[in-house]
C-alpha cells in the first residue's frame, strides 16, 4: 500500500525565450518505511521532483497523492498545514533557525504543532539523544559543525512524526566521516521508526545505503530499481 | 518557543544595526518630548499670564451679557452659587466685576472709556495689578479714586491728581455722572489698555451705575489651564438658567488660534521627525527581511503560517520602537519632571522685553502625560505603517526562490 503516488507529474518553466520541461510526466509510489534515492545527472530535475513531492513548487500538471490527498488541490494554509504534519524536510545547508538552540530548532515544529511543553521536552531530547547530540542542546548552530547541525536538521525533520522525510543532497556540505554518521543514523531511524526517507543525492554513499534508487534523465525516470 | 523570544532573538542579531535603529528613536522622542514639553509649558505661561491679565480661566454671566454688553445684563451672586463656587477645590479665587462703558469728559476733550469695576485687593492678588501703576497710587477698596491708562491721560490732559468726569447710562437706563479723582496712571504693555479703560473700585461702579451688589462679570481662577474642564463640568449644569459659564477658550479665541497655530507648525516639525525616524525603521526592517529571505522561506517550507512569522516581523519593528521610546522617556523624563518644577528664569534682553508685555520672564515646561503618549502612539503607528512591507512581501513569497536566495 503505497503512502505517496505521483501521477503524470510534470514542471514546464516558462523561460523568457525558451520552456524548459524539469520533470516530464513522472509517476512512481512509496512504500510506508522506503529509504530510497533519487539520482541523476545536474538537471535532471531530481531537486524540482522533490519540491513537489514536498508540496513546495506548484506542478505543471499531475498529481502528488500523500495518505490519499491529493496536495495540489489544497489551499495555501492547508498546504502549509500539511507539511507541518506530514513531511519532514532537511536541506542541503542545514537551514536551521540561527537564533535558536539545536533544542529550540528541534522543538520549533512541535511548538507550531501546538504541543504541550512537556510532550516537546521529551520528544527534543529523545531526538537529540537519537541523532548522537544529546549534550549540545542548548548549542546555537553557529557553535555546531556542520555534521552536528545536518543531524540537528534530521531531528527537526523527525520532531513531527511525519509521514515521510525529504532530503535534498543532505551530505552535500559534509566531510565523509559525517556523512557516514549521518547515513548511519537516518538508517537507524527509518528502521527502528519505520520512517520512509526519500533523498535526491550525488552522493555514492548515499545511493549505496539506498535500497531503492530511481536514476532521473532528462525529467523522466529512466531505472527505477529495488535491492 | 514564544513569538516574542524568537523576535527578542532576532533583534540582536545584527546588534549594531538594531541599536541604531533604535537610537534613532531614542533621540526623536527626546526631542520630540522636550518640544512639545517646552511649548505646552510656554502655551501654558501665556495663557496664565493673559487670563490673569483680563478674562480668568472662566467667568460666569448672564446670559445675554456675553452678545450685548449692558449693564442691563448683570446679575447678583447668590448664597447658593457662592456656595457652588467655594466647594470647587480647583478653583483658587474668584472675584466680582463690572463692566461697562462710559464717556470720560476733561475740559474739552472726551472719549468713550470701557469702565472696569474691581475688587482692588483680590485682582491683586491674581495678577499683581499694581505693577502696572506708573504714577500714584493702585486702588484702594471704598475709596473714590480711579486708575487710567498714561494714553487716556494724555489725551484727556489730566494728570495724577485731577478730577475726571464719567457720564454713562446706568441699571435700568437711567442716565449717572460722576466726578472721580484720578489716583494712578497705568502703563500697560498693550497700547490699546492704555488707551479706553478706567479702572475704579468694585463699589464705586455699584453706586455710579446705581446696581447695588450686581456684577456683570464673575471671574473665576485656577492653578492652571489644565483644571477648568473640571471646574466647567462641575459647575456649568448647576449654574441657574439665566446664567452662562465661559472657559477662556470661549472669552479669548485670538489666543486660542495664536496657539493652536504654533502648534500646527510645531505639529509639522514633528511629523518630518517622525517620518525621517519612519524611514529609518523601515531600512532596519527591509534589511532584517533581506538577509534572512532563505530563513524565512524555510520556516513556511517546515509548516509555519504566514501570519505567524508576519507577527515575528511586526514584534521586532515594536521592540525596536518600543526600546526607543522606553529609553528616550528613561532619559527625558527625570529632566522633564525637573523644569517643570523649577522653570529656567531668562535674562538679558529676553526678560527685559518679556517684563514689558506683563509675562512673568520664565521658560516654562509641562510634564503633560501626553506629552509622553503622543510620541509612544506615533511609533506605534508608524510600526504599523511599516509593517505593510513584511505583509506584503511574506504574503507574496515563494518558497521555491526563498529557499534559493
Amino acid at each position: 500500500m503505497s503512502i505517496i503516488s505521483i501521477r503524470n507529474l510534470t514542471k514546464i518553466y516558462d523561460g523568457s525565450s525558451v520552456e524548459v520541461t524539469a520533470v516530464n510526466g513522472v509517476n512512481l509510489d512509496f512504500e510506508k518505511g522506503e529509504f530510497a534515492a533519487i539520482v541523476g545527472p545536474s538537471g535532471s530535475g531530481k531537486t524540482t521532483l522533490l519540491n513537489m513531492l514536498g508540496g513546495l513548487d506548484r506542478p505543471t500538471s499531475g498529481e502528488v497523492i500523500i495518505d490519499g490527498q491529493n496536495i495540489w488541490d489544497l489551499s495555501s494554509s492547508k498546504l502549509t498545514e500539511f507539511r507541518l504534519n506530514k513531511i519532514g524536510f532537511v536541506f542541503q545547508s542545514y537551514n536551521l533557525i540561527p537564533v535558536l538552540t539545536a533544542g529550540e530548532n528541534t522543538e520549533f515544529i512541535m511548538h507550531l504543532q501546538g504541543k504541550s511543553r512537556e510532550e516537546r521536552n521529551k520528544r527534543t531530547k529523545e531526538l537529540l539523544d537519537e541523532v548522537g547530540i544529546g549534550d549540545r542542546i542548548k548549542s546555537r548552530p553557529n557553535k555546531l559543525s556542520g555534521g552536528q547541525q545536518q543531524r540537528v536538521a534530521v531531528a527537526r525533520a523527525l520532531a513531527s512524526k511525519p509521514t515521510f522525510i525529504l532530503a535534498d543532497e543532505p551530505t552535500a556540505n559534509l566531510d565523509s566521516k559525517s556523512t557516514e554518521n549521518l547515513l548511519d543514523i537516518m538508517e537507524k531511524l527509518n528502521k527502528e521508526e519505520n520512517v520512509t526517507f526519500i533523498f535526491s543525492t550525488h552522493d555514492a554513499r548515499v545511493v549505496n545505503k539506498a535500497r531503492r534508487v530511481i536514476t532521473l534523465v532528462d525529467g523522466q525516470v529512466d531505472t527505477d530499481v529495488t535491492k | 518557543m514564544e513569538l516574542l523570544k524568537l523576535a527578542w532573538r532576532n533583534l540582536w542579531r545584527n546588534r549594531k544595526r538594531s541599536l541604531i535603529a533604535a537610537a534613532s528613536v531614542f533621540f526623536g522622542v527626546i526631542l520630540s518630548v522636550f518640544l512639545t514639553s517646552m511649548q505646552e509649558g510656554s502655551f501654558h505661561n501665556m495663557v496664565d499670564n493673559m487670563v490673569k491679565f483680563t478674562t480668568g480661566y472662566a467667568q460666569i454671566q448672564q446670559k445675554d451679557f456675553h452678545d450685548n454688553r449692558s449693564i442691563n445684563n448683570s446679575f447678583k451672586v447668590s448664597a447658593v452659587l457662592d456656595s457652588l463656587l467655594n466647594t470647587q477645590s480647583e478653583i483658587t479665587v474668584y472675584t466680582q466685576r463690572i463692566e461697562s462703558f462710559a464717556l470720560a469728559s476733561s475740559g474739552e476733550n472726551s472719549y468713550g472709556v470701557s469702565v472696569i469695576g474691581i475688587n482692588p485687593g483680590v485682582e491683586e492678588q491674581i495678577s499683581g495689578f499694581s505693577k502696572w501703576v506708573n504714577q500714584g497710587a493702585y486702588l484702594k477698596s471704598g475709596e473714590p479714586g480711579i486708575l487710567i491708562g498714561e494714553s487716556l491721560a494724555n489725551n484727556l490732559k489730566i494728570e495724577l491728581g485731577d478730577t475726571l468726569a464719567l457720564l454713562g447710562q446706568g441699571y435700568h437706563g437711567v442716565q449717572v455722572a460722576g466726578l472721580f479723582p484720578v489716583s494712578g496712571i497705568l502703563k500697560f504693555p498693550v497700547m490699546e489698555m492704555n488707551r479706553g479703560i478706567v479702572y475704579m473700585d468694585l463699589n464705586r461702579a455699584r453706586d455710579f451705575y446705581d446696581l447695588p451688589n450686581g456684577l456683570t462679570t464673575l471671574v473665576i481662577m485656577a492653578k492652571g489651564p489644565e483644571d477648568i474642564q473640571q471646574i466647567t463640568s462641575s459647575v456649568k449644569r448647576k449654574l441657574p438658567e439665566e446664567l452662562e459659564f465661559y472657559t477662556w477658550e470661549d472669552l479669548q479665541p485670538q489666543l486660542v488660534q495664536l496657539i493652536d497655530g504654533k502648534r500646527s507648525s510645531a505639529k509639522i516639525f514633528k511629523g518630518i521627525l517622525f517620518m525621517v525616524i519612519g524611514f529609518g525603521m523601515f531600512g532596519t526592517v527591509i534589511m532584517m527581511m533581506a538577509e534572512r529571505i532563505r530563513e524565512l522561506g524555510v520556516m513556511i517550507a517546515i509548516g509555519m503560517r504566514r501570519i505567524r512569522l508576519i507577527l515575528i516581523l511586526f514584534t521586532e519593528s515594536l521592540l525596536i520602537g518600543f526600546l526607543g521610546v522606553l529609553f528616550g522617556f528613561i532619559f527625558s523624563y527625570p529632566f522633564i519632571v525637573y523644569l517643570s518644577r523649577n522653570p529656567i528664569n531668562l535674562t538679558g534682553n529676553i526678560e527685559e522685553t518679556i517684563n514689558q508685555m506683563g509675562f512673568e520672564p520664565i521658560l516654562e515646561f509641562s510634564n503633560n502625560l501626553s506629552i509622553f503618549l503622543h510620541p509612544a502612539i506615533t511609533i506605534f503607528m508608524l510600526t504599523l505603517i511599516i509593517s505593510v512591507f513584511p505583509v506584503v512581501r511574506i504574503g507574496n513569497l515563494k518558497i521555491i526562490n526563498a529557499l534559493g536566495a
